[in-house]
């Protein structure tokens, strides 16, 4: 019969992206050729933060052949793997693609029958001079010289200057309207948010700043600056520690430019606009290490303040004017005191937030990741089912009408119409059944499957006559 | 079970591991670094011609903690949030080299451009560490304290620090509620993703068995006569092999490996430390022992790299060879083939004894000739011989002539045939 044809491919998932915090980072690599990772891997951070990137059994081969002389032999690697040396060769192949994806092997070549992926010899040499601390291109930053009298910001100060730094950020960069790129106005009235911008708040901290660090990149291509310099100084600064000084001229002198934009969102902090000076800030530091854990669990806390009654009420223990303003988005805000918000969850102002693009998912997602403790005391779920399907609902409301490709099949036999009708219903392939015109609308992907079986039937109905 | 199981082994393959603590002791006892600083040459190696190109090379202290270092920041470079901790085992004391205790506030160097600072600031104070306790045995050899220079290096002592370490960051009650699951160290969510995995890796350079229990060649050396030499040695041995006993059970309890890379090659010394092997056994840990021909950086980056979770799926470790389950007595501390144990308190002993030494225990007299008849009829079980045993020089065996030692080495060499039986498997009980 015509079954496998039929599976359904639309299975309504919602959406579960966010995988890795470096995603718009891997995208970006994915798409870069040889030259720009010879280039990148001149760096010695870039060759740490880029094994760091790799999947641990991946990081572990490329480790376990970092000091050998020769290439890296597939029945080596079978061997290391415990695997049949008969096994094919697929099977090794995919453990090791994300090396080859980075550069870090090249491709296969055959040598006398034995078949081997020879190591990049610059990310080799980079890698060794990181872990001995024999290289030469300063990768790491160069401290800056100065007068031990000097006033140096604390730990505690560079954190609270790039947190303050990045929320302007999300205040007045990100939440204009794309369409009106100069409307950088910090009025809060005017700010609109769209769908992409709100899925960006709901992201943890890295991602986020992977995502502007990346958009950023993209946004320097697009001007046809050679952008390695750039992401290599990245990755130097995510190598770097919190709290040090460090010479601009000395450590990136190709990319003082880039730089200065970074100070504008908060990763460094320099005293004065000109000073060669300048300190990493936890936003900087926190970029390549994979669970940024002491800035993640101290915002963790911070976001908790939502109370969501069963009653469309929220009570939100906040004074942040974004986290205010995000909310103002949905809902009808009533009361405002200096530390708490008060405001209903109402068909309105949520319709109005859905108007921008604000999707069901991502409200009901805001609300729990910011559930104050308060509510887990009481029995799961988190939010009440109550208005988990309202918001649903007025989602659906908005979106009554809905395109879909179809195939029209018109029968002229009742016979061959309710056939071929419960054979599609039975292959969940029957999109509307008219039978008063013997009309049938099935997914247009599992055509050939139902004209060969209409073809078939006929046939067969035929020959029965 | 899923039944396409060869094609979706990379399906397998963890996407995350937890970060992973390492715990190093190494063993920097003087005398046993002058040994490996001038090994005897290695004899002709036939089998392998590239192996046999590599002569025997020398292995300083210097060299090595460079390799060490080296080594230890790959581990750091392996994963985020990967950390490790150095102890140093010396006659008879062991201390804490990395990280410095808070109190002291390390004088911080300046960055250097081109290394990473976690990797300096291991490297630089491991350095500072070791100095400091060469420069303490050099005071010591000074004052004249030499009884103490000759105890065998503290592994114990060492030990127990590192698991009280591991006790500290890894709380026990997580220990022990996946008790019930032993066989899933894969499995990431059965014990939480953030918590660390932890393993020791001991570095032993001390050759022969004397880690702990038996007594040291130098030590019988000097000692004015074995017989008046017993008692203080007894005492202080008895801590050493109950103690690493008590240590690899403790391990073993809470899940911690214990691997071991023995450096003495076997032209040094053809006995392994049996009673390390057994701790690296007993606690899925791996055992190594070092050629003496080089590539000690390839070797530790291949065999100790990859963290507990991923040994063995998918990565392959070194086999083991055959593991001598011999134990040392408790009151002569030689290492025995046939050994006689008290009911009560499950002290071993070389022969039988009319009052346990430990409980104080009294047993019919009338049972000794018969307990002693019957022993000399058992025949101890050979250990087969994974590895066959190295031809060794005649006249190179560092340790000089010396009743007690003598005997044990020559079991260990797999000289007798009876040599390694199972003492563990034929206890005799007394009454």
């Amino acid at each position: 019969m015509v079954q496998p044809s039929f599976s359904h491919p639309k299975k309504d998932a919602p959406a579960t992206t966010s995988s890795s915090p470096t995603a718009a980072l891997d995208t970006f690599l994915d798409n870069q050729h040889q030259s720009y990772f010879e280039e990148l891997y001149k760096s010695e951070a870039v060759c740490l933060c880029i094994l760091r990137l790799l999947p641990p059994v991946c990081r572990q081969i490329i480790l376990h052949y970092l000091w050998a002389h020769g290439t890296i032999r597939t029945t080596d690697v079978k061997q290391f793997l415990q695997k049949d040396i008969q096994a094919p060769l697929a099977e090794v192949d995919e453990v090791v693609r994300p090396a080859l994806n980075r550069k870090i092997l090249h491709p296969m070549v055959h040598k006398k029958n034995k078949m081997q992926w020879p190591l990049n010899d610059t990310f080799k040499r980079g890698l060794r001079n990181a872990l001995t601390g024999l290289g030469t291109s300063n990768s790491f930053g160069v401290p800056y010289d100065r007068d031990p009298n000097d006033e140096v910001p604390t730990e505690e100060e560079l954190i609270a200057y790039g947190e303050d730094t990045f929320e302007l950020l999300h205040d007045s960069g990100l939440m204009t309207d794309p369409a009106d790129p100069s409307g950088r106005s910090p009025n809060l009235v005017r700010l609109t948010i769209t769908s992409k911008g709100f899925q960006f708040l709901l992201e943890d901290r890295q991602t986020q700043l992977w995502e502007i660090l990346m958009y950023y990149l993209t946004a320097k291509e697009a001007n046809s600056e050679r952008s390695a310099e750039t992401l290599s100084m990245f990755f130097s600064l995510g190598c770097m520690q919190l709290g040090q000084d460090y010479s601009a001229s000395q450590s990136f002198p190709h990319a003082q430019n880039a730089l200065n934009d970074l100070a504008q969102y908060g990763f460094i902090y320099k005293p004065s606009e000109e000073s060669d000076q300048f300190f990493p800030t936890h936003l900087a530091t926190a970029l390549c290490s994979g669970d940024a854990s002491a800035t993640q669990s101290q915002t963790a806390d911070e976001k908790r303040f939502l109370i969501l009654e069963t009653n469309y009420k929220i009570y939100a223990y906040t004074s942040n004017e974004l986290e205010i303003a995000i909310l103002n988005l949905f809902v009808d805000i009533r009361i405002r005191y200096p530390n708490l918000v008060v405001g209903k969850l109402d068909r309105k102002n949520v319709k109005a937030a859905m108007e921008k693009g604000i999707s069901a998912y991502q409200i009901i997602a805001y609300l729990s990741s910011h559930a104050h403790p308060q509510m887990y005391s009481s029995p799961p779920p988190l939010l009440h089912p109550t208005i988990v399907d309202q918001l649903h609902l007025w989602d659906k409301e908005r979106n009554r009408l809905k395109t879909e490709e179809t195939v029209m099949f018109e029968f002229f036999s009742k016979e061959l119409y309710d056939d071929t009708e419960s054979e599609a219903r039975a292959n969940a392939a029957l999109q509307l059944a008219v039978p008063g015109q013997k009309l049938l609308f099935i997914e247009p992907q599992t055509k050939p499957a139902i004209t060969e079986f209409v073809k078939e039937r006929q046939n067969l109905l035929r020959s029965g006559l | 079970m899923t039944t396409a199981q060869p094609t979706a082994a990379e399906a397998v393959y963890p996407t995350t591991t937890p970060p992973s603590v390492l715990l190093v002791i190494v063993d920097i006892h003087p005398l046993s670094w002058s040994l490996l600083a001038s090994p005897p040459p290695a004899p002709p190696f036939p089998v392998n011609h590239a192996i046999d190109l590599a002569g025997a090379s020398p292995m300083t202290l210097p060299d090595f903690v460079t390799i060490l270092m080296v080594f230890l920041n790959a581990h750091l470079a392996s994963r985020w949030g990967n950390e490790v901790v150095v102890y140093g085992a010396t006659a008879g004391r062991a201390k804490l080299l990395y990280p410095p205790p808070p109190s002291a506030v390390a004088g911080p160097s300046k960055p250097r451009p081109n290394s990473y600072r976690p990797f300096q600031l291991l490297d630089s104070r491991i350095e500072e560490g070791l100095r400091e306790m060469i420069s303490e045995e050099e005071d010591r050899l000074q004052s004249g304290d030499t009884a103490k220079l000759n105890e065998p290096s503290a592994m114990v002592s060492a030990l127990t620090k590192a698991l009280c370490f591991i006790n500290r960051i890894v709380p026990p009650s997580n220990n022990t509620s996946d008790i019930t699951n032993p066989n899933e160290p894969l499995a990431p969510g059965g014990s939480g993703p953030d918590r660390p995995e932890t393993r020791i890796l001991v570095i032993n350079a001390t050759p022969g068995a004397h880690v702990s229990a038996s007594s040291d060649g130098q030590t019988n050396g000097d000692a004015d006569g074995n017989a008046s030499a017993q008692p203080t040695q007894g005492n202080q041995q008895r801590g050493g092999y109950v103690g690493l006993m008590n240590c690899v059970f403790a391990a073993q309890k809470a899940k911690v490996p214990i691997d071991v890379l023995s450096l003495p090659p076997p032209t040094i010394d053809a006995s392994p430390p049996i009673f390390l092997q057994q701790a690296a056994h007993l606690t899925e840990g791996v055992y190594w022992q070092w050629n003496g021909r080089g590539g000690l950086l390839q070797y530790l980056h291949a065999v100790y790299l990859p963290p507990a979770s991923l040994r063995h799926r998918p990565f392959a470790v070194p086999p083991q060879d055959a593991v001598g389950f011999r134990a040392a007595c408790f009151c002569h501390h030689k290492t025995l083939d046939i050994g006689f144990v008290c009911s009560v308190c499950l002290s071993i002993f070389c022969e039988p004894r009319p009052v346990c030494l430990m409980c104080k225990t009294r047993f019919p007299i009338k049972s000794l000739p018969t307990l002693k008849t019957l022993a000399a009829n058992i025949q101890s079980i050979p250990i087969p011989d994974t590895v066959p045993p190295p031809i060794i020089p005649k006249g190179v065996t560092p340790n000089g002539p010396n009743s007690v030692d003598g005997t044990r080495k020559g079991r260990g060499a797999g000289k007798t045939g009876g040599g390694g039986g199972g003492g563990r498997g034929e206890p005799i009980e007394i009454d």
